[in-house]
């Protein structure tokens, strides 16, 4: 995206409806950020629509789209954590994130990606929130100390703390995933 | 080098298991009904609206703040009319200690009036 164009922006500005072509373009990101980060599909839609309400509240201070998409990354970060903070939530599976079994070889093992994600949401707040926006969203690490408002150093030793908690679990899985596998 | 490939491996592990969920369909339906929902021009809620009259948000703000400045004056003037109250009280004390005073004075004077009247005729008739 094009750090000057205001083509959604303005269009949102001049005509109510037009906003609907912001959340469309942005849905992605916003709601599979809160998704990735509760593991709960209510929670995260019901973030995602306070992070867009937030965003119609303030859409005049917007310079570019640019501007936008990262004001509302940053927005739909700080929800969730406020969000953790004030409800004491402890993440947890619903029912309709319980991957399926698949038959025969596939890239991205379903078992193992929802264990993994088990294993990420009992990371601390911040913690979790970098993993989720370093390999879920694929940001720089810039980006990432930008959305959260803390200093590139501290992201990277998040990280780094998270790899280290996740390694052993990470290597107990692939493991576990791999026996299954050819045991099938 | 080991610790590197590790991590390397869990990070590839976490990069193919983190992918991103799709958001839920009608979701941009939820949103836009949302804000229009806080566009929407909310009625005030008057229960006693027959009883008071309509006024602007303005005069009501005026009104509370000449009601609270009353309340404040009145507070305030209370101290000073306890105080005339007093002063008054103090007056009319003073004013009957005067007033005893003279009819002392008033009777003294009778008194030796008297005396001074009567006296000599006593003398006379001796």
């Amino acid at each position: 995206m094009d750090t000057d164009r205001r083509k959604l922006l303005d269009a949102a500005l001049a005509d109510t409806d037009a906003f609907g072509d912001i959340v469309d373009h942005t849905k992605a990101m916003v709601y599979a950020l809160a998704y990735g980060f509760f593991r709960n599909r209510s929670i995260a839609e019901d973030l995602a629509q306070d992070a867009y309400l937030a965003l119609f509240r303030n859409l005049h201070k917007l310079e570019s789209d640019m501007h936008l998409v990262n004001w509302l990354r940053q927005t739909a970060t700080r929800k969730c954590i406020d969000y953790t903070r004030r409800k004491k939530n402890r993440p947890h599976l619903d029912l309709d994130s319980i991957p399926e079994r698949h038959v025969g070889p596939i890239e991205r093992d379903p078992i193992l990606a929802g264990e993994l994600a088990l294993k990420v949401s009992e990371l601390p707040v911040k913690m979790r929130m970098v993993v989720v926006l370093r390999f879920q969203e694929d940001l720089k690490l810039t980006e990432i100390a930008d959305a959260l408002g803390i200093p590139v150093n501290t992201v990277k030793t998040l990280l780094r703390r998270a790899l280290i908690r996740l390694r052993p679990k990470v290597a107990h899985l692939t493991t576990e995933v791999a026996y299954a596998q050819s045991a099938r | 080098m080991r610790s590197q490939q590790d991590s390397s491996l869990v990070e590839s592990v976490l990069r193919r298991s983190l992918v991103r969920r799709p958001a839920p369909v009608g979701f941009t339906d939820r949103v836009m009904a949302a804000i229009r929902e806080e566009r929407r021009p909310r009625p005030l809620k008057r229960n006693l609206a027959w009883f008071f009259p309509k006024i602007s948000f303005r005069m009501g703000f005026a009104l509370t703040g000449c009601v609270c400045a009353a309340m404040v004056l009145f507070t305030l003037g209370l101290p000073t009319g306890r105080e005339d109250r007093n002063a008054e009280q103090a007056a009319l004390h003073g004013a009957e200690r005067e007033l005893a005073e003279v009819l002392q004075l008033a009777g003294n004077k009778w008194n030796q009036a008297q005396e001074a009247a009567f006296s000599p005729r006593m003398d006379n008739n001796k």
